[in-house]
């Protein structure tokens, strides 16, 4: 390169008239020298020439390592060593000029195109041209960088992206094993108060109903003078004891509901025929539903694995999963009616497939839904949305715990607010 | 050792490799679901390729085959495992306009002379399908362990071989550039490669727990 540098500050020094009389030179009729042959090689391989045609009518394009060329020219009317102007146009900047000199060289050429002139330096002489390209350093090449930087980035961008979900992913994860966490710890806090609170309960059950009955025997042993006086009170009492016995009853049936968390996956597993236990739940709860409500009416769907459905499962606890969904599922579609509109067609899809060693439940409803609120705590227990003396809050949450601990499964719920839900469970199968 | 001989070295070795996946898949044949089948099915006729180049003089014209066939197959695959009808219709018909534009690059554009312009196509494809499908799995939070996913290796795989074998659009100004360069590419390709049938191997072993969907 410090050679071309040089010629350019000679050329300075010299004087630019020279590069007038250049342009002037091109023109029409016979060039005054003429190249005899071009050779092109690496620069670092110096016995390696490759020769260049120089009558080739298609442009020559010259590899990038093959940037080192040699010219030999002479003149058109004259033999021997002659004195030429020469200049190579994209590296030069004005004409050369060789004395008694057959060759010149020239190395290193970056990529781009070049034409090499050559003339005697008779005034008015018009030169011979060659012209070629030199491929490029790729690096130099304008869409190169730009075209590597995108690719880098398209790389990286994936990359990040993918690391973004996988994060975001272990985030998740995290939350649900904290809500797991926090949902058994309520369980276990659950089962202990209901053993703790079955035995005064018991008390407080049993005692009403003797007392009842000593009330009843009160009656008898009472004179009737005396029974007239009393009547009242005596009736008032009775009441009293039939109310705390109805509801010690009631407050036996949840805590006996809660004491089932805690007996979850105590029983013996059983391959049952799922598609069997499915129909028969939801006729049954079908049937209750119609029974509170003998005008409802609701469009059953089922859709079934083909192949045979069979599951290793606990029964009956399994059974109260499907009883509950359903029962929720009807309950949610008869609020809906009541709510909704005149053409309003309850109905509830459910489905069940084989898959990947799972087995899946869908169950969907076009009821009232629930929002994102609600769905975050809906298997909580005591967790309820029903009017009170409705529901207990138990029924999901003990449906999560079947479905949990017992058979190592998943339960989870999609839902719209206002046009319906699915539950969704798997197990392993 | 050169780095001519090295780069020979492994992509002979990364093409041939392709016979331990294979021999995996046909061993477990039996306790792999169809999916993997048709990988296995794929796998094999890479293989004859392979092979039948070795006595080809035509060897451009394999290399659209080539590109034809992992089209087809991955396309296949991932339309197949992503969750979302549409998104598979989406992945199968983007396999189709990509098989076709392959064809009409072999022989109505680039003449099967250089299949620069397939080459990048089918890579950019199957890099974008396979992203499409790591997503939705890594988002599924009902998948436990995502590293028992077979096809989370499949799709590691392809996506690393290709967002690798995607730097080949610049083969031909780097080979003008350098030789060197050129078969650093080719090195690097070629252990991308061997970490696709490595994860390919490892996909037919975790496989043999999954049954077919049915």
């Amino acid at each position: 390169m410090q050679q071309y540098r040089t010629r350019i500050l000679i050329g300075i020094v010299l004087g630019l008239s020279m590069i007038g009389g250049a342009i002037q030179g091109y023109g029409q009729g016979e060039p005054s020298a003429r190249l005899l042959s071009v050779s092109a090689r690496n620069y670092q391989q110096a016995y390696s020439k490759n020769l260049v045609d120089t009558l080739s009518t298609n442009p020559v394009v010259l590899p990038y390592d093959q940037n080192t060329l040699f010219f030999t020219f002479a003149a058109t009317n004259a033999r021997g060593r002659q004195s030429f102007f020469y200049m190579l146009n994209g590296l030069d900047y004005y004409w050369l000029r060789c004395d008694n000199c057959t060759q010149v060289h020239y190395s290193h050429l970056d990529g781009g195109d070049y034409t090499f002139l050559v003339k005697t330096t008779s005034p008015g002489a018009i030169p011979a041209q060659f012209s070629f390209e030199v491929e490029g350093n790729i690096w130099h090449r304008w869409w190169f960088v730009p075209m590597l930087a995108l690719y880098g980035l398209t790389i990286m961008s994936i990359g990040g992206y993918l690391f973004v979900l996988y994060r975001f992913r272990q985030k998740l994860i995290e939350q649900h094993l904290v809500h797991k966490a926090r949902m058994e710890s309520m369980s276990e806090l659950m089962s202990g108060i209901a053993h703790e609170i079955l035995n005064p309960l018991n008390f407080v059950t049993n005692y009403s109903e003797v007392s009842r009955e000593l009330l009843d025997e009160l009656k008898d042993e009472l004179p009737a003078d005396a029974l007239n006086q009393v009547e009242d009170i005596v009736s008032d009492v009775g009441d009293n004891l039939a109310k705390i016995n109805d509801h010690s009853l009631r407050a036996n049936q949840i805590v006996q509901n809660m004491l089932q968390h805690s007996r979850i996956g105590r029983g013996e597993m059983q391959f049952v025929e799922i598609k069997t236990m499915i129909t028969d739940q939801l006729q049954e709860s079908y049937r209750v539903a119609r029974q509170q409500d003998d005008s409802f009416e609701a469009v059953l769907t089922t859709d079934f694995d083909t192949s045979s459905l069979t599951a290793k499962v606990l029964a009956a606890e399994f059974g109260k999963v499907l009883q509950n969904l359903f029962s929720n599922a009807f309950y949610t579609l008869q609020e809906k009616r009541r709510l909704g509109a005149d053409d309003y067609v309850p109905a509830l899809w459910v489905s069940a497939y084989h898959k990947n060693h799972v087995l899946e439940l869908r169950i969907r409803d076009n009821g009232t839904g629930i929002s994102q609120e609600v769905a975050e705590k809906i298997f909580q227990p005591f967790f309820t949305t029903k009017p009170t003396g409705q529901g207990t809050g138990l029924g999901l949450s003990l449906c999560y715990d079947i479905i949990t601990k017992g058979h190592d499964g998943k339960i989870w719920v999609e839902s719209a607010l206002g046009e319906g839900s699915t539950f969704i469970f798997q197990i392993p199968a | 050792m050169k780095l001519v001989e090295l780069s020979a070295y492994l992509v002979y070795l990364s093409t041939y490799l392709i016979a331990v996946p294979i021999l995996l898949g046909f061993y477990l044949y039996r306790r792999i679901p169809i999916l993997f089948r048709i990988l296995l099915a794929g796998l094999v006729l890479v293989l004859i390729l392979d092979i039948a180049l070795l006595f080809s003089t035509a060897k451009n014209t394999f290399l659209y085959v080539f590109c034809g066939v992992d089209v087809l197959l991955f396309g296949w695959i991932f339309s197949r495992s992503v969750s979302g009808e549409a998104t598979g219709r989406l992945i199968l018909a983007g396999t189709a306009l990509v098989t076709l534009t392959i064809g009409l690059d072999a022989f109505f554009y680039s003449g099967l002379t250089a299949n620069g312009l397939s080459n990048t196509l089918a890579r950019v494809f199957l890099v974008v399908i396979s992203v499409v499908y790591l997503s939705q799995l890594i988002q599924n939070l009902k998948v436990d362990n995502l590293l028992a996913q077979p096809l989370l290796w499949v799709s590691l795989g392809v996506l690393t071989y290709n967002a690798v074998g995607m730097f080949d659009v610049f083969s031909k100004p780097i080979l003008s550039y350098s030789q060197n360069l050129y078969l650093q590419f080719y090195t690097v390709w070629a252990l991308a490669t061997i970490l696709l049938y490595v994860f390919f191997t490892y996909a037919f072993w975790m496989a043999k727990h999954t049954e077919e969907i049915s």
